[in-house]
């Protein structure tokens, strides 16, 4: 007993080291925290605290791992329930706690089965407590049990960095605090395992001397720190975003799969999902956003900026359509075959070549205008169903903060008249994608044609439907709207829902009036992107993250998709003229889908953004030739590799200082110390009690084929010291023969050595 | 986790982080990047520069001791760099049983640190304290640097030596080798005192100072000369002995030669030694401090590896003793041959001791009836021939065992 006593009160890890993995614990949970994947995360700090509490005791205990693992399981399973419980669902008991997560779980399993797009956030309340347990309770058990400080720096710090990769958050604090704790850690352990070493060697260490390596490792860690925290300022490089191109679309794949389940998760700034422009989104929870500055866009006017469009409408949301990835180069136009995406009227657009400058990183969204035409810029476009429609649009890599792109865009200038004239003659791409009327219920289409009333055109219809929605007084625009209960169709809720209908943001707008136009025949979907900024009046635009929307597209043919805003308390930032109801004639069918690049672009929007950085890949929109500018990223590989020519031209001086030195030495000590030092660096070197033949012997049994240049600079060694007679010249260039001769040999076998002690298994 | 080697397992995690971080442009992979070369090559770099400017010595106070006696070293290191050494680790390798301690000091900028090491001795015997190692590395343990310097001492075990005050040598069975209450008119080295003269007296007898100081003629008395030389022979037949480690009889017998043979060399007489380890060692009578040192070095590295009977070693032996000599024999042997060869030596003028230890008693058992019978019957056949015997067991005190009472030589 009185072992366990101190085995309990005194831990080889110390009780210093838990706080150190509580603290890396809490970095990890406040990171989580930080991305805000959920609304309500506060659970995630205590079930950190109590796994590594419990992770220590159970490592602590003289119990075998078939027991303390499953009791770990159980206890972290029973942590998890209670505080996730009594987050989600204060007003319950206990029991009924128990029993409404059992209930969201049941349901969060068959929605995802039916739907692919479950709603309740409980599940994953529940997913990332128990992946917090596991991890923080490993760690800490990994630390008491087995003094594997490494494993558990390495095993949260992989939960850090998967959760800083999938977010654009800035959590770098949470980052360094983690390393400030890991490194302590480290350094606290190295410390015990040195003093560990010390007692079985019965060396006695001095009382100063635990102190003094503290304090150094801080002062060091500290320097590495702040030396890679300037290095990180001043150089990063994404030189290999190339080599990963190919697997692109396996991601996209990949990514696409995880909406469906992640995409009820809130974090407004994912890499992977749940934002608001991946090739899906679910309307649900609340709309969270901010004021950070997103785009800067130079044009003539106020612009919605599209970077997806979605087709099929799935009682909970919109997605894409799957279909083909295209990689566009630069200057080429988007699309190389009749497309519904250009309009045909040339009279009714205005060209103009726009610029965009990102003011964050927004994963690998490129933003188009009205009907794009070209982009300077590598570009990758998905086609929905593989038709030549826009599915998404995005860029070879993540675009960083103060890169820019420019691109042609054709502004549609059809007056309304021209519109109401348009006809209905829709190309098969938006016959196959955009009328789908399934799941609409006569409800909707009841209330659809009750707002239609009196209108005669696909565009009288389409702007009696905006707005109704923008201006009846009976739809509120909020950001925190009711959520439909399980199975309920969004667009019906949305509309008909007596106590909490009617009252929503953007997406709710759009579905609705997507889904009523539809069941008029109008070809409708729903883009997402960014509505028009604030105007800076200098010809520029700001789109903040507060201005992330979604809208409705109405196609009408010959002039291409028609922007209408039905969401309550936005403002276009356009207007369309009537018309001359007389002399807007219907479009030609079958014109010619390519003379809208006969046109001149009207606007040049490059000289008003303050600065232009241009993607990688950027070609000038007038000459076609690549924009050489410094860019940062050139810049920063630079700096990378000005590092590395710093590195070997330090290692070169040395090599020539070492050289220097032996240059005065006599031919027969210089070679000998040539040898000494190429096979100390390959770790064989010479020890201080071995006598020249005697370790030469060593040495040839460790390169038996090269004994006879060992054996001649032995001999050489040996008859310098000891003859008292110079060394004739002949001599000394058969010892620098000899010499050369072991060169690659020793390095050889400092690399076989190395090689072993690397793989070989530390007892 | 545990089947691949630490290295190989951050060896693995850089690459991931290299590949990681230069696909995504992400900065703070490139700060974990950045952070852990930083650590890498600072800490190789610091490991490096670690025993820069360094010098270290260490020096054996005492190479030659006992038993029981305090093994002194005094070490030193001068870090002559500009920068302190947190800590820097010295410590011998050595063939002890139990090593010189080592110490982790950590040296000011241009400091000197001293100190000295000791370690109490248990085994006798001949060591190697190898070339000091001095070492040092950097703070996360990844690398270390080590050199060594000064030279390799031999440091040397004297067996214990137990003080006989009481010990007085056995005698030889002729005039002159024992001291007896009657004094001797004729000449010896030994001067007893003076006495008035008495008629018949020779004149060359006649101490003329004293006959001045008394004021009447006084002659001088002298005693007996007593046995010049003393042969230890130390039985190491392996099949005589019994016990390990410090409890083993070959020690005690050990200790018993060692104690007889300085107690005999104090008294300024000869002493001559045969040991029948594996190899016969003997060392031929002779007097003064160097026999000591042959004599303890002898005693210091001899085992009980020997395979000769105790018989045939006296058979070897006895012919080399002469007249006046005194034949001192330890041993376990319970074998009576030997007992036999003893007979003949008062006859020869030879005096004869032994000490013979109870091999029973080592072994740590009790002993059986044979072996109590073999150890009675050799006694009495020692007694049978009138062969003085001290028995020891294990665990006595030596010094009252073989005749002398004291204390251990600390």
């Amino acid at each position: 007993m009185p072992d366990l006593r101190d085995r309990l009160l005194y831990p080889r890890a110390g009780w210093l080291s838990l706080g150190l993995i509580a603290v890396m614990g809490l970095a990890l949970t406040w990171s989580i925290q930080g991305a805000a994947w959920l609304p309500r995360l506060d659970y995630l700090a205590p079930v950190a605290l109590y796994a590594v509490l419990v992770g220590a005791v159970l490592g602590v205990l003289p119990v075998s791992v078939v027991i303390t693992l499953p009791v770990g399981a159980i206890v972290g399973g029973l942590v998890v329930l209670w505080t996730v419980g009594g987050e989600y669902f204060p007003a319950l008991t206990q029991s009924g706690r128990i029993f409404a997560l059992r209930d969201e779980l049941a349901t969060w399993i068959l929605v995802f089965l039916r739907t692919g797009y479950p709603a309740e956030l409980s599940p994953y309340a529940l997913g990332l407590g128990a992946l917090m347990w596991v991890t923080a309770f490993m760690a800490a058990y990994a630390v008491y049990r087995h003094n594997r400080v490494l494993d558990a720096i390495v095993l949260l710090g992989a939960a850090l960095i998967v959760n800083m990769s999938a977010t654009y958050a800035d959590l770098f604090v949470n980052l360094l605090l983690f390393v400030a704790a890991a490194l302590l850690l480290w350094l606290r352990a190295s410390l015990v395992n040195r003093q560990e070493g010390w007692q079985r060697r019965r060396v006695n260490e001095n009382l100063e001397v635990p102190a003094a390596i503290m304090r150094s490792g801080i002062i060091f860690a500290g320097a590495s720190v702040l030396l890679a925290w300037m290095l990180t300022s001043v150089a990063v490089a994404a030189p290999l975003t190339q080599a990963w191109r190919g697997f692109d679309p396996v991601w996209s794949e990949v990514r696409d799969r995880l909406e469906g389940v992640f995409s009820t998760l809130t974090n407004p700034q994912s890499r992977i999902t749940g934002n608001s422009f991946g090739s899906s989104f679910r309307i649900t929870g609340e709309w969270v956003s901010n004021d950070e500055e997103a785009l800067l866009v130079a044009a003539t006017q106020p612009l919605y900026m599209r970077t997806v469009t979605y087709d099929l409408y799935n009682g909970q949301g919109w997605q894409q359509t799957e279909g083909p990835e295209r990689l566009v180069a630069a200057g080429d136009p988007l699309f190389a075959v009749p497309t519904p995406e250009r309009p045909t009227v040339a009279a009714a657009v205005r060209v103009e070549t726009i610029s965009v400058e990102m003011r964050q990183t927004i994963a690998r969204n490129l933003f188009t205008a009205a009907s794009p035409l070209e982009i300077y810029a590598p570009a990758i476009v998905e086609e929905s169903a593989g038709q030549p429609v826009l599915g998404q649009i995005s860029s070879v890599g993540a675009l960083a903060a103060g890169e820019a792109y420019q691109l042609s865009v054709a502004i549609s200038e059809a007056t309304e008249a021209e519109l109401e004239n348009a006809g209905t003659e829709y190309p098969e791409a938006v016959r196959a994608l955009y009328l789908d009327q399934s799941g609409i219920s006569q409800r909707v289409r009841d209330l659809a044609l009750e707002v239609t009333a009196g209108a005669e055109n696909p565009y009288q219809m389409a702007d009696a439907l905006a707005d109704y929605l923008s201006s009846d007084p009976s739809f509120t625009y909020s950001t925190t709207p009711g959520t439909p209960p399980a199975g309920e169709d969004l667009v019906e809720f949305f509309l008909f829902d007596e106590e909490r209908g009617r009252i929503g943001y953007c997406q709710h707008y759009a579905s609705a009036m997507a889904i009523m136009a539809r069941s008029l025949g109008l070809p409708a979907r729903v883009a997402a992107g960014f509505a028009p900024g604030e105007d800076l009046d200098d010809g520029t635009y700001l789109a903040r993250e507060a201005n992330a929307h979604a809208w409705v597209e109405i196609y009408f043919p010959g002039y291409g998709w028609e922007i209408f805003e039905a969401t309550k308390s936005i403002d276009p930032g356009f207007t369309r003229l009537a018309g001359d109801p007389a002399t807007a004639g219907r479009p030609v069918s079958g014109a010619d889908p390519f003379a809208l690049f006969e046109l001149e672009p009207g606007f040049e929007g490059l000289s008003n953004l303050p600065s232009f950085q241009p993607v990688p890949g950027a070609i000038d929109p007038a000459g076609g030739e690549e924009v050489v500018v410094e860019d940062a990223r050139q810049g920063n590989a630079l700096v990378i590799l000005g590092l590395v020519a710093v590195g070997g031209v330090l290692l070169l001086l040395h090599l020539r200082h070492t050289h220097r030195r032996w240059r005065l030495l006599p031919a027969g000590e210089r070679a000998w110390q040539q040898l000494a030092a190429a096979a100390g660096r390959a770790g064989v070197g010479p020890r201080p009690s071995e006598t020249i033949y005697e370790y030469a012997g060593w040495l040839e049994d460790q390169l038996p084929r090269h004994t006879e240049p060992i054996r001649t600079v032995a001999d050489g060694k040996v008859w310098q010291s000891y003859s008292g007679r110079q060394m004739t010249m002949r001599a000394a260039q058969r010892l620098e023969k000899a010499m050369a001769r072991l060169q690659v040999p020793l390095l050889w076998l400092g690399v076989r050595r190395r090689f072993r002690n690397l793989v070989r298994r530390r007892p | 986790m545990g089947l691949i080697s630490r290295n190989l397992r951050v060896l693995f995690l850089a690459v991931a982080l290299v590949i990681a971080a230069f696909s995504t442009g992400i900065s703070f992979l490139f700060f974990l990047l950045y952070l852990s070369a930083g650590i890498g090559i600072g800490s190789w770099l610091y490991a490096r520069r670690g025993l820069r400017g360094v010098r270290a010595d260490y020096r054996v106070l005492n190479p030659r001791t006992h038993v029981g006696e305090v093994l002194q070293a005094m070490y030193r290191i001068e870090n002559h760099d500009g920068w302190p050494k947190p800590w820097i680790e010295a410590w011998n390798e050595s063939t002890l049983p139990t090593s010189l301690p080592g110490r982790v000091v950590g040296i000011s900028a241009r400091g000197t640190r001293q100190w000295m090491a000791k370690v109490t001795l248990t085994r006798r015997g001949s060591y190697r304290l190898g070339p000091l190692r001095v070492r040092t590395g950097d703070p996360f343990g990844l690398f270390s640097s080590e050199m060594s310097v000064a030279q390799a001492t031999s440091v040397v075990v004297f067996p214990e030596v137990v003080p006989l005050p009481n010990w007085r040598l056995p005698p030889s069975p002729i005039d002159g080798t024992t001291r007896v209450k009657r004094r001797y008119e004729a000449a010896t080295p030994l001067v007893a005192g003076v006495r008035p003269y008495t008629h018949g007296d020779a004149i060359n007898r006649i101490h003329w100072l004293s006959s001045a100081r008394h004021g009447e003629l006084h002659v001088k008395e002298f005693d007996l000369e007593q046995a010049a030389d003393l042969w230890i022979l130390l039985d190491l037949d392996r099949a005589v002995h019994a016990g390990i480690g410090t409890d083993a009889s070959v020690e005690t017998a050990v200790t018993i030669a060692a104690s007889i043979a300085l107690r005999t060399l104090s008294d300024n007489r000869s002493v001559a030694m045969t040991a029948s380890a594996r190899r016969l060692q003997l060392h031929q009578p002779d007097r003064g401090p160097r026999v000591e040192q042959k004599l303890l070095h002898l005693l210091a590295n001899v085992q009980a590896d020997g395979t000769n009977p105790l018989a045939e070693v006296l058979n070897a032996t006895l012919p080399r003793l002469r007249r006046g000599t005194t034949l001192c024999i330890v041993t376990g042997s319970t074998d009576r041959d030997w007992v036999r060869s003893l007979a003949t030596l008062r006859r020869r003028g030879v005096a004869a001791l032994v000490i013979l230890l109870d091999r029973a008693s080592f072994i740590g058992i009790d002993p059986d009836d044979r072996a109590r019978v073999e150890l009675a019957a050799v006694r009495h056949a020692l007694a049978e021939y009138d062969v003085e015997h001290r028995l020891v067991r294990r665990g006595d005190d030596v010094a009252a065992a073989i005749g002398g009472r004291g204390r251990a030589r600390a």
